[in-house]
């Protein structure tokens, strides 16, 4: 049979489409700056060849500077000079050269001029108040002293002028923003149409009279596949359009230079292929859910799936191999990554293109199995779905994807505009949900295990806090052996740490304020809700994964989810959220003082030793608390 | 062309299985009105299911037209056409539409020619360009009609068809099922509602608790139970198998 008269009834079942797909291009092309500028600054921070072999993670900053500045600077600056004329106006290529500087002739104002503002460019600009500070001081520490005040209370005699240029050689928004983009928007217009195309059937009292019809199941599987990868695909190239617009109209100009149209019809190539798999995928998921409630509860955690993937596959990650082509929507994000870096090899293009046709065909298959699947057609299926996603708490589901949407749309980007305000206003915001949510499901402070805890739980809590950063080191030396960037990545955050902050500002951000605003969310809030729902261990580890989910890194992914799996663990045992806060303060707090001693630089023998021993102390104190429980 | 059924059986399986259908067996020649007669639950639409391929017997064989409804489902399918409270129709697409968009999935040469036949017959001409989703239930169920009818099957498969419409469009619908059976269609028809029974079926099964407990014409069932309304016949038959 035709698939033609089953892709027009679908079309024609898709008219009022046009209409949403229009209000969320609109968000799209809204979300589009900040998207993009997010992409933009997090990308001037590395170079991707670079980042992929850890060079530019060891590589000292490298800024041009005119005669004046560069005699300033010393070998404590840390700062690499790139010699020969001034190339003032010319191209700026923000992953070899940072930041053009220059005094002034009456040497009263420094001109630097960088790319956008982004964790590297900051730490430059830092470096060079700090040498604009060395140099001015021996004026300045006269002047205090004539006028008897304060030296810090001082205006700096040099001022900083920052110029911000977006002509890179480079344009790390196609190499990042682009495939973040496309991603966003095919899966939202690919999980939207999946779930209607199969929700509205159940709706209407369809599906029996689409069953019984002379149109086999794999014909309709195919046509809804074929019409969901179309609005995917709608969806991303009305956005790329918007986007295209916007730029023309000069309101992104951060975004310069546009892509060329080679570069637009890749994307649009690429969107396709990843609607198509979007849609197998997406497909299959939909015929799970009952309704629009129950597919809104998938499609939060999956919406925010994809995305992640993405920025896995174009920022520094995993290269692609055997295993990283065998990942949905990774494999396609990486092929379109290596051929913007013009090194994607006809082996990798065919292999993955082969592995992408096997899971298309897979997933269509499957579908039509489930399509042929009596449960489906009597509500069987879908409501015993409803049991299994009900054992698996709604409500936390729920405040899980709110918390993730809080933190990915709105934590990521304030991080970017202002680290240390975005970090804070992350964190309460993960309290805020958490708690409003907890008291939105009408939860009592014991089933959020707000009581008081004993003081020997509060201590087991610190002492496996002290031993669980060398367990994560290991475990990510471990990850390393098959999943190569592991240290890379370590390294690189141990770095973003912030060693130039004060130590209480550093230990707040990064270890007192998670430590307390995570606990609350997850082990109080998510792991409460679900208390009713699903046993111990189903629960513990569910909520482990959300919490390492929740930290967007591959990299991090198996220690964070220990780490989760340890804190559940710590509160259902005490009975008490807080030994799960004392523990991951401890914790964050020792990681930080490893990273920040260069106790990641330590010979292998001393690390292993460190392990072991960390291993028998956690081992002892997870027996004791296991004692104390039988006992109590 | 008939329907042929022997020894369906289905049991919903979970942690107390339910037997839906236990050990069925009947045929409907062409020409004839079969109704299947039963309370809520007593396994109808579940029979009616499997024949119409929707769900597989556990056990037993059925087939439509001469085809096996799970060796040749796709057959099957295209033999019958399908009337049921959960065959809806699509809110969005019109009743020309629907009728034409259906002809062609079941391979109608003529899909516009024989929608707009069917418009003509059922009465639709005034709904013609409306949206599905707009219509009145009656004419919703036309409108369904029209989409089983579409590709000229000789078998039918109704299953309560009237629910929800109110007494004219119920008594007409019922007289266009009786013109198809003059026609020579083959019409398994399922209802619990006794009069509609008494009005067109040429053979009944009451089916209780999943299996059928009598078979014969109306007025076979009167004269076994000595009753004088098929209402009465069928409480005597069901208390009889209760007690």
């Amino acid at each position: 049979m035709s698939l033609y008269p089953l892709l027009r009834l679908e079309l024609l079942r898709q008219r009022r489409q046009p209409m949403v797909m229009l209000s969320l291009v609109l968000v799209g092309v809204l979300g589009t700056p900040l998207a993009a500028t997010q992409a933009l600054e997090r990308g001037d921070d590395l170079d991707i060849e670079d980042a992929l072999s850890g060079e530019a993670l060891r590589s000292t900053p490298r800024i041009q500077a005119d005669a004046t500045f560069a005699a300033w600077v010393t070998e404590a600056d840390e700062l690499e000079l790139v010699e020969g004329p001034l190339d003032e106006g010319g191209e700026l290529e923000p992953h070899e050269v940072i930041a053009h500087v220059t005094v002034d002739p009456d040497k009263r104002r420094i001109r630097v001029e960088t790319g956008p503002r982004g964790p590297k460019v900051r730490n430059v600009i830092d470096r060079i108040k700090d040498i604009r500070d060395r140099h001015d001081s021996a004026a300045r520490v006269e002047e205090a002293e004539n006028i008897g005040v304060d030296l810090d209370a001082l205006q700096p005699e040099v001022h900083i002028e920052r110029h911000e240029r977006a002509d890179t050689k480079v344009s790390p928004w196609v190499l990042y923003g682009l495939p973040w983009l496309m991603t966003m928007l095919a899966t939202t217009g690919t999980l939207y149409g999946a779930i209607d195309v199969l929700l509205s059937e159940r709706l209407h009292h369809t599906a029996e009279t689409i069953l019984t019809s002379a149109a086999t199941r794999r014909a309709i599987a195919i046509a809804k596949a074929m019409i969901v990868a179309m609005l995917g695909v709608g969806f991303a190239a009305a956005s790329l359009g918007g986007l295209a617009a916007g730029q023309l109209l000069g309101l992104f100009p951060s975004l310069d230079p546009a892509p060329g149209p080679l570069v637009a019809l890749g994307a649009l190539g690429v969107a396709a292929v990843l609607a198509v798999q979007l849609s197998a995928i997406f497909l299959g998921v939909a015929t799970f859910c009952e309704d629009h409630k129950s597919a809104g509860l998938v499609a939060g955690p999956m919406l925010m799936a994809p995305p992640v993937l993405a920025t896995v596959a174009a920022f520094p990650g995993p290269s692609l191999s055997v295993w990283s082509a065998c990942v949905p929507v990774t494999n396609i994000l990486l092929v379109w990554r290596d051929a913007l870096l013009g090194t994607l090899t006809p082996v990798g293009a065919v292999g993955v293109a082969l592995v992408v046709a096997v899971q298309v065909g897979l997933s269509w298959r499957f579908t039509a199995r489930r399509l042929a699947d009596p449960d489906i057609v009597t509500g069987q299926a879908t409501a015993e779905g409803r049991r299994k996603l009900g054992r698996y708490g709604p409500d936390a589901l729920t405040t899980y994807a709110l918390a993730l949407a809080s933190f990915w749309f709105i934590g990521v980007i304030l991080q970017q505009l202002h680290l240390e305000i975005g970090l804070v206003l992350s964190q309460l915001s993960f309290v805020a949900i958490g708690l409003g949510a907890a008291a939105f499901f009408g939860m009592g402070r014991d089933r959020l295990r707000l009581r008081r805890p004993a003081l020997v739980d509060l201590a087991f809590g610190v002492g496996i806090g002290l031993c669980t950063p060398a367990l994560a080191t290991g475990l990510m030396a471990v990850q390393e052996l098959v999943f190569p960037g592991a240290q890379v990545f370590a390294e690189r955050f141990g770095a973003s740490l912030g060693l130039e902050r004060p130590l209480w500002v550093t230990l707040l951000l990064f270890a007192v304020l998670p430590g307390l605003c995570e606990e609350l969310l997850f082990r109080s809030a998510l792991l409460g809700m679900l208390e009713r729902d699903a046993r111990p261990v189903p629960r513990v580890l569910l909520v482990a994964f959300l919490f390492a989910l929740l930290h967007l890194s591959v990299f991090r992914l198996a220690p964070t989810m220990v780490l989760g799996v340890v804190a559940g663990w710590l509160t259902l045992r005490s009975r008490s959220v807080w030994p799960a806060v004392a523990f991951h303060v401890t914790h964050n707090a020792a990681s930080f003082a490893v990273a920040s001693s260069g106790a990641l630089e330590v010979e292998p023998t001393t690390a292993a030793v460190a392990f072991v021993a960390s291993v028998v102390v956690f081992g002892a104190l997870a027996t004791a608390v296991e004692r104390r429980q039988r006992m109590a | 062309m008939s329907i042929e059924v022997h020894d369906l059986c289905k049991t919903f399986p979970g942690p107390e299985p339910v037997v839906a259908v236990d050990h069925v067996s009947f045929s409907v020649s062409p020409g004839k009105v079969f109704a299947l007669l039963g309370p809520n639950g007593a396994g109808k639409t579940t029979t009616l299911r499997m024949l119409t391929t929707l769900l597989p017997p556990d056990e037993g064989r059925a087939s439509i037209g001469g085809h096996d409804v799970v060796q040749a489902s796709d057959q099957a399918r295209s033999a019958l056409g399908y009337v049921s409270t959960s065959t809806g129709v699509y809110p969005r697409l019109t009743a020309f539409e629907m009728i034409t968009m259906f002809g062609q999935i079941q391979g109608v040469a003529d899909a516009n020619g024989r929608a707009e036949a069917l418009i003509e017959r059922l009465d639709l001409g005034d709904y013609r360009d409306v949206r599905c989703g707009r219509l009145s239930t009656g004419n919703k169920q036309k409108v369904s009609i029209a989409r089983a009818l579409v590709h000229d099957p000789p078998i039918l498969v109704l299953d309560e068809p009237t629910t929800g419409l109110d007494v004219l469009v119920a008594q007409r619908f019922l007289e266009l099922v009786g013109s198809l059976r003059d026609e020579g269609k083959t019409v398994l028809y399922s209802t619990h509602i006794m009069r509609e029974v008494e009005r067109l079926a040429d053979d009944v099964a009451i089916l209780y608790q999943g299996r059928i407990i009598a078979t014969g014409t109306v007025e076979e069932l009167l004269e076994r139970t000595e009753e004088r309304h098929l209402e009465e016949a069928f409480v005597k038959l069901v208390q009889a198998v209760e007690s």
